[in-house]
Formats: structure tokens, C-alpha cells, sequence
């Protein structure tokens, strides 16, 4: 009776002389296969380059491209919305700062307890 | 990399055979396989290249088994509507072995030695896929049982186990048949 390995060494022998028979076409097919293989190689000399780099860059960029893209997308909005935001603040205040100067305040002005608790404050400091 | 898909494509070409039984798409699968290698391994040490080549055979095979499920699947849902007779052939038989799809060309090796040559692969390709894979890396390949459970994606014992069943299957049947290895 065979051990394990003394038998899988005989089936081996077996397996090996059918490959050493393999048909001309198939071992012509191989043989193309293995050489477009080696032409698409990535060799380490590569990763060292600077083309190296930049691929190696793309690599790990491009898989999370679309969530970057999104990213900075939001990024740029939330900044945009927050200047429009500044800007007009900017302007409503620039607009009551000259009605003040002008002395043409609306009428509204004046109903403003705020603004009217302001005005004698400021009456009362002078 | 060279050295080594040369040493290797052969015994790949047959493993893909024994697995998909066609060679068309063994050869296909092989390709592949050297491929993925190639392009993502290709600036690994040569040592590691039969595990991670392995690795990537299996899976280009299984990937075959996964395709061609669908495909049967497709194929009985459409052969339930078609009415033809011809058409009501069991999907299943395409994974039957057509008797002579192959034949190994042995012009000068003995009658009886390219007989039980096609005994021993037909007894291979009978294996269930995971007690195959194990057998030939184990055996063939030469990888060593860490080697083969890293290529198989599991424990070492689950990988003796199947080495073991392997063996005794094939035993069993070579021996139904009268040979005596």
C-alpha cells in the first residue's frame, strides 16, 4: 500500500508526461500568451521613476476620484455661499451707516426700541 | 517572471483543463492568469510567484464557474419558454465530458501508457474542485501545505484534509479500474 506522497509522486510522473505531450498549437498559444504577459510587466524600476511616481499617484488617486471630485465641490460651495453671505451683510450695513450720516432714516428706524435705546444712550453720552 | 510562467504555463494549461474541461477556455484562463500576474505581481520576488500565481488561477477559474452558472441559468429560463424539442436538452450536460474532446497526441509513447494516462486525468478531473486544487498544489506544483493554504484561502488542515480525501479517491477508482500504481 501506497503513502500519500509515494502515490501523489507516481500520479505526478503520469501528469508530467502528458504535459510534456501537449499539441504544438497549444504550446504555440502559451508561449503568445507568456510573451503579451511580459510586456505588460510591472517591474519595481518603474515605481522609481518619475513616471513611476505619477502613475503610482494615479493609482491611488484615481479609485476615490469621484468622491474627491464631490468633496471639493462641496468645499468650494459651503466657501461660496458664506462670501455671498458676507457681501450682502457688508451692504445692508453700509446702507444704514449712510442713511445715518445722511440723517435719512426710515421710518422704521424710529420704531426700533433698539435703535431708540442707541439714540438717547449716545444723546445722553454727549 | 520570464523562467518562471515558462516552468509553469504548462502545468497551469492542464489544471485549467481538468477544471473548465475545454481548451479553448483553459487557455483563455491561463492567459488571463499570467496577465494579472504580469501586471500586478510583476516586481515581486521570484519566490512568491507560485502562491500568488496559483491564487490567481483559482480564482480566474472560479470566476469561469461563476460566468458559466449564469449562463446556465439563462439558459433554462429561456429554454421554459421555447417550445422546440431540440431546445429540452438538460443545460447541465454542457458540464458532461464529451469522450474525446481531447486526446493527448502520444505518437511514440505505448498504447498503454497514454490509456492510463487519460484514466489517471479523467480520475482528476472527477475530484471535487477544492480536494483537485489542493492535490495539484500540493503535489504537482511542489508548494508546501502554508503555501497551498495561502493560495486557497484557507486553514493548513483543511488543506491536509483534502489532499487526503483526494488521494484515497483517486486510489479507489484507479483501483476499480485495475490499476495498481
Amino acid at each position: 500500500m501506497n503513502t500519500e506522497p509515494e502515490f501523489a509522486h507516481k500520479i505526478r510522473h503520469h501528469l508530467n508526461l502528458a504535459t510534456d505531450e501537449l499539441g504544438r498549437k497549444t504550446a504555440d498559444r502559451l508561449f503568445e500568451a507568456r510573451q503579451n504577459a511580459l510586456a505588460r510587466q510591472k517591474t519595481a524600476g518603474a515605481q522609481l521613476s518619475l513616471a513611476g511616481v505619477g502613475h503610482m499617484a494615479a493609482d491611488v488617486i484615481l479609485p476615490h476620484a469621484r468622491a474627491l471630485v464631490a468633496i471639493i465641490g462641496l468645499v468650494v460651495g459651503v466657501a461660496g455661499v458664506t462670501t455671498w453671505n458676507d457681501f450682502q451683510k457688508a451692504a445692508e450695513n453700509a446702507e444704514i451707516d449712510s442713511a445715518l450720516l445722511a440723517d435719512d432714516l426710515p421710518i422704521n428706524a424710529y420704531l426700533d426700541k433698539g435703535f431708540q435705546a442707541w439714540l438717547s444712550e449716545h444723546s445722553s453720552q454727549d | 517572471m520570464s523562467d518562471f510562467l515558462a516552468s509553469v504555463e504548462r502545468r497551469a494549461y492542464k489544471q485549467a483543463l481538468f477544471a473548465v474541461r475545454d481548451e479553448e477556455t483553459a487557455l483563455d484562463i491561463v492567459q488571463d492568469s499570467m496577465l494579472k500576474l504580469a501586471e500586478k505581481y510583476g516586481d515581486k520576488p521570484a519566490a512568491e510567484l507560485p502562491m500568488l500565481f496559483q491564487r490567481i488561477l483559482q480564482n480566474t477559474i472560479r470566476d469561469f464557474y461563476r460566468r458559466q452558472k449564469v449562463r446556465s441559468l439563462w439558459t433554462t429560463l429561456l429554454s421554459a419558454f421555447s417550445s422546440s424539442e431540440e431546445d429540452e436538452s438538460d443545460p447541465l450536460e454542457t458540464l458532461e465530458i464529451e469522450e474525446g474532446s481531447y486526446s493527448l497526441a502520444t505518437p511514440h509513447a505505448s498504447f498503454e501508457q497514454s490509456q492510463l494516462i487519460e484514466i489517471i486525468e479523467e480520475e482528476i478531473k472527477k475530484l471535487p474542485p477544492r480536494q483537485r486544487e489542493a492535490f495539484l498544489m500540493r503535489y504537482w506544483e511542489d508548494m508546501d501545505i502554508a503555501e497551498t493554504a495561502a493560495a486557497m484561502g484557507c486553514s493548513e488542515g483543511s488543506v491536509k484534509t483534502h489532499c487526503s480525501r483526494a488521494t484515497h479517491s483517486l486510489a479507489t477508482a484507479l483501483k476499480a479500474k485495475g490499476i495498481e500504481l
